[in-house]
């Protein structure tokens, strides 16, 4: 028999744990190296967790900075009907509730007998209201709960609130810019993965910063807070003086297309935008339409000038203030009889605007028209804007058209086209797209997008543009728009007043005031329009809107550092210089 | 021998240095407002009295258990004996396994492995000349252990028996009793497994979630899936020390029975390929400490204890890596445990000291020729 060896098998059953300690490992290498994918995965699955979070919804900024919209956190109360517990009094808990929120028993009560998990008690609760929920809450109020939300807030209140607009309950923009600019403004939510273990916590890494799409995005002006007020202030004057049903005031940068401010009346407060009607609300600048009056007349002069028609100093015969053209007969205010080309703007005289618009033939001046935008909107990026009634060439009236046209009848226009189309006027001929969203930038700064000024064609050569402020500059001289005259500034300007249809008539008793006004007009910076709807009296623009346009021009001019034209000084002032 | 031995207490010390560094990263779970005990300075006192315990082991010669190993096996016994009754014995998740003094517990289990196989090393050095005898030597040899064993499995600890048993078996077998003996053995211990698998159904239902791991993954088959997510998610490099995710509750006793999960995820295929190039290491040495011991009962004991160790080793890491089914059976010098890694340095103690009192290293020309030199000196014996 075979010696037994002690050794041997010492050796050889270590060595078989050695091996077994080899199997091991590869069994490690399997899981670690060919199976690292789905290992990885699973555990990634069972194992991240994630928070939402939301970031408020951008602000609003004037060109300066200045916010005109902008997010806050508040609180609101909900609750989770299946925590009241069974034998709670729920009539007396309902009853406490409604009376710290001052809401309706009944309704209080129905949300106590739900059966939903989770319904909200009050949206948006005032800091004192918060404060008591908070302390009802550790008194035996466990099924109430707040949730933290942000509540839009517009410093300006009824200032602006018609570009603005407002937002729901739900954070998202129902109006104005607000609407517009949703995509951009929106508060966004995002998640932040984190670990978790096998109990539910959640286990913070490290906090990083929120992922470049998420971040707040603030939507950036043209308007300018300063100018916005000057214009306010000069409107409401008026508004106040001539009590008409609606006015408008703009403030046009002529060189970059920039809307500086943009005043509707009535105006509302867009913080308690439910108090107010839709009518109230209508952003009249964009989307009320009216019958320019003689503030159009202007371009039949700058398309005449153009195509060289025309010269400032040629005689046109105007007759008596009645003159029949087929069978349309036109008037005047004032008996002209033969007066100089220039006059015939100056004095605002219909003949003599018709006798040049049949000069220059239907088809020219309708390009012309067509060529300045009416009929056609801004794309401003408002809601509501309107398109203007501008009827096509072919559609025209045979002797109405061309005669009610160029002194602006038979055309409806938006405050925004018109001073879109005179900014065209100043500025030597080039049609800006006005704009009133410059940027969108972020909470540091820096800009995401961008909208440069934007030429969209010439309609004017350089000269005949000049020819026209010319004329303008007299029309305020001595003209109809004397009331625009200014101690500081030269002005140029043009009145307009047309009669409203009322019930398919052109009434004698309502008118719509306007004046449009360019300054300084040597060297045109900014074009202020203000319309009057339906004034008191005679609702002349040269009386209702001028004094305003005036106003706002020397404000703004001087607020804009521009240097005045001329330097009157009272005579305090002269006795001090010497 | 000296050197053997020096590189063995190295290779200990590797394993004591990762234990601790394990035990302290699976410890954050466990801080997060549950365990409040500091399990770390727990581990630093059990290390302390483990030093201590290992420099007394090492300084007694070992030749003197051979006296006692009678009296230490009655202890044993009676030990686990008052383990089982109620009051005594402390329960833990529905085995009674602890005995509590003062603030620390103590499990008799892990003594009695030891106790049992210096008893059993004795035995067999003193019986040489009775192998061929079934009564007399056979079943004289192994009937107080297989009492122990039997003790041990009715905890119920299952994985501290099955280690046990197979050692025994294998000593008995080195020792050299004739095969035919061991029919006996393997009939006994498959009656006894089978009763066990119809007592207890957890055992069952481990063994089918271990089978169907990746279908029962929620269930029964959980605590295998997680592992191997553990081990598998760690790749070649690890998370990361200290980066785990498992331990945060996806696995219980991390700092225990799935300490080397945790290793596997934090530390990668390497971090496992260096635990596992220590266990070899140690075998090694073991085996050298054995085969050049100056005699036959340090022989025994020193593959009893190694063999012991290194099965355990497998045993944990196997459950780890899904090769066997879920045992709760602690990594030797990595795990946490007070009674495990005390007794655990006493045997290494023992080992070092049968290491140092080796035959000189001048005999020691070659690995091959001395074990036959031993083999021809004391075990001549006849078939």
């Amino acid at each position: 028999m075979k010696q037994h060896n002690i050794s041997f098998w010492c050796s050889l059953y270590l060595a078989g744990l050695i091996l077994l300690f080899i199997g091991c490992f590869v069994k490690a290498w399997v899981l670690q190296v060919k199976q690292f994918k789905d290992h990885t995965n699973y555990k990634k699955k069972i194992t991240s967790s994630y928070i939402t979070i939301r970031t408020p919804r951008g602000k609003i900024l004037d060109q300066r900075g200045d916010p005109l919209a902008l997010s806050v956190r508040v609180y609101s109360c909900c609750m989770y009907p299946q925590m009241v517990s069974k034998d709670a009094d729920k009539r007396q808990l309902a009853r406490t509730l409604s009376r710290v929120l001052h809401l309706p028993f009944n309704k209080t009560i129905k949300k106590f007998n739900s059966t939903s998990k989770f319904r909200w008690v009050k949206r948006i609760l005032t800091k004192y209201e918060e404060q008591k929920i908070r302390q009802l809450k550790k008194d035996g109020f466990g099924f109430i709960d707040l949730v933290a939300e942000y509540k839009r807030r517009y410093p300006g209140s009824k200032s602006l609130s018609h570009v603005i607009g407002y937002t729901g309950v739900d954070d998202q923009g129902l109006a104005g810019l607000e609407l517009t600019c949703n995509q951009w403004l929106s508060g966004k939510s995002y998640k932040i993965y984190m670990r978790r273990d096998n109990r539910g916590n959640k286990i913070l890494q490290q906090l990083e910063e929120p992922p470049k799409q998420v971040r707040t995005k603030n939507v950036l002006l043209t308007i300018d807070s300063v100018i916005q007020t000057f214009t306010e202030d000069a409107l409401y004057m008026m508004v106040e003086k001539f009590r008409p049903k609606s006015a408008v005031g703009l403030v046009y940068n002529i060189h970059n297309g920039d809307v500086l401010a943009m005043v509707s009346y009535p105006r509302f407060d867009n913080n308690r935008y439910k108090d107010y009607n839709m009518e109230t609300m209508r952003n009249r600048a964009v989307n009320a339409i009216y019958e320019p009056g003689s503030t159009f007349k202007s371009f039949t002069f700058a398309a005449a000038f153009n195509e060289g028609l025309i010269k400032e100093d040629e005689m046109i015969d105007c007759g008596p203030g009645i003159w029949k053209f087929g069978p349309r007969t036109l008037r005047d205010s004032h008996a002209c009889h033969t007066i100089s080309t220039e006059n015939v703007l100056i004095k605002s005289s219909n003949i003599g605007t018709a006798k040049i618009a049949i000069k220059l033939g239907e088809q020219k001046l309708f390009q012309y028209l067509r060529d300045f935008g009416f009929g056609q909107k801004t794309h401003l990026g408002l809601t509501g804007e309107e398109y203007g009634i501008f009827n096509h060439v072919d559609k025209w009236t045979n002797h109405y058209s061309i005669t009610s046209i160029p002194m602006g009848q038979e055309i409806n226009v938006t405050p925004i086209q018109l001073v879109k189309a005179y900014g065209a006027l100043a500025n030597g001929g080039l049609m800006m797209k006005p704009r009133i969203i410059k940027q969108i930038v972020s909470e540091d700064g820096f800009v995401i997008q961008d909208w440069p000024p934007e030429i969209e064609k010439r309609v004017l050569k350089v000269e005949t543009s000049k020819r026209v402020l010319r004329i303008l500059k007299k029309v305020v001289e001595e003209g109809t728009g004397k009331n625009a005259r200014s101690d500081l500034y030269d002005i140029g300007g043009k009145t307009g007043t047309s009669q409203k249809i009322v019930n398919g008539a052109y009434s004698k008793t309502q008118h719509v005031g306007s004046f449009i006004g360019i300054a300084p007009i040597n060297n045109p910076k900014i074009v202020v329009l203000v319309v009057l709807d339906d004034p008191l009296g005679k609702g002349y623009g040269g009386t209702v809107a001028a004094p305003a346009v005036k106003l706002i021009i020397e404000n703004s001019l001087q607020y804009l550092n521009v240097p005045p034209d001329k330097i009157i000084l009272s005579e305090n002032e002269i006795e001090r210089e010497q | 021998m000296e050197r053997t031995a020096n590189y063995f207490l190295c290779v200990i010390g590797c394993l004591l240095i990762i234990g601790f560094w394990a035990i302290y990263s699976s410890g954050f779970s466990l801080a997060v407002g549950i365990n409040s005990d500091d399990m770390l300075l727990r581990h630093s006192v059990y290390l302390c009295i483990s030093f201590f315990v290992f420099y007394f082991a090492s300084k007694v010669p070992y030749n003197y258990y051979q006296k006692v190993s009678g009296y230490l096996m009655l202890m044993v016994i009676v030990l686990l004996v008052l383990v089982l009754i109620p009051g005594i014995g402390k329960e833990i998740y529905g085995a009674s396994r602890w005995i509590k003094i003062g603030g620390f517990t103590f499990q008799p289990s892990e003594l009695a492995k030891v106790i049992s196989i210096i008893y059993l090393a004795n035995l067999l050095s003193n019986k040489q000349d009775s192998l061929s005898y079934f009564w007399k030597g056979f079943v004289g040899s192994s009937l107080a252990v297989g009492i122990v064993i039997s003790l041990i499995a009715a905890e119920p600890d299952l994985g501290n028996g099955i280690l046990l048993g197979t050692t025994v078996v294998l000593m008995l077998q080195v020792s050299g009793f004739k095969w035919k003996y061991f029919s006996v053995i393997i009939f006994a211990m498959a009656a006894g497994g089978l009763a066990m698998l119809s007592r207890f159904d957890h055992i069952m239902k481990r063994l089918n979630g271990f089978m169907n791991a990746e279908e029962l993954k929620s269930s029964s088959g959980f605590q295998s899936y997680m592992a191997t997510t553990s081990i598998g998610s760690g790749g070649v490099y690890g998370a990361g020390l200290g980066e785990g995710q498992i331990k945060l509750f996806y696995l219980p006793f991390v700092n225990n029975d799935f300490i080397f999960s945790l290793i596997g995820e934090e530390m990668g295929l390497i971090g496992i390929g260096f635990v596992l190039l220590l266990f070899g290491f140690f075998v090694f040495f073991g085996l050298k400490i054995a085969l050049n011991s100056k005699d036959l009962f340090g022989t025994f004991l020193a593959f009893g204890f190694v063999f012991m160790t290194g099965l355990q080793a497998f045993f944990h890491i196997g459950v780890n890596l899904g090769l066997l089914p879920t045992k709760g059976i602690s990594l030797p010098f990595i795990s946490y445990g007070g009674t495990s890694l005390i007794v655990m340095m006493g045997c290494m103690g023992i080992l070092y000291n049968i290491a140092l009192n080796g035959r000189s290293r001048t005999r020691e020309l070659g690995a091959v020729e001395i074990p036959f030199k031993i083999a021809s000196k004391k075990s001549h014996i006849p078939s």
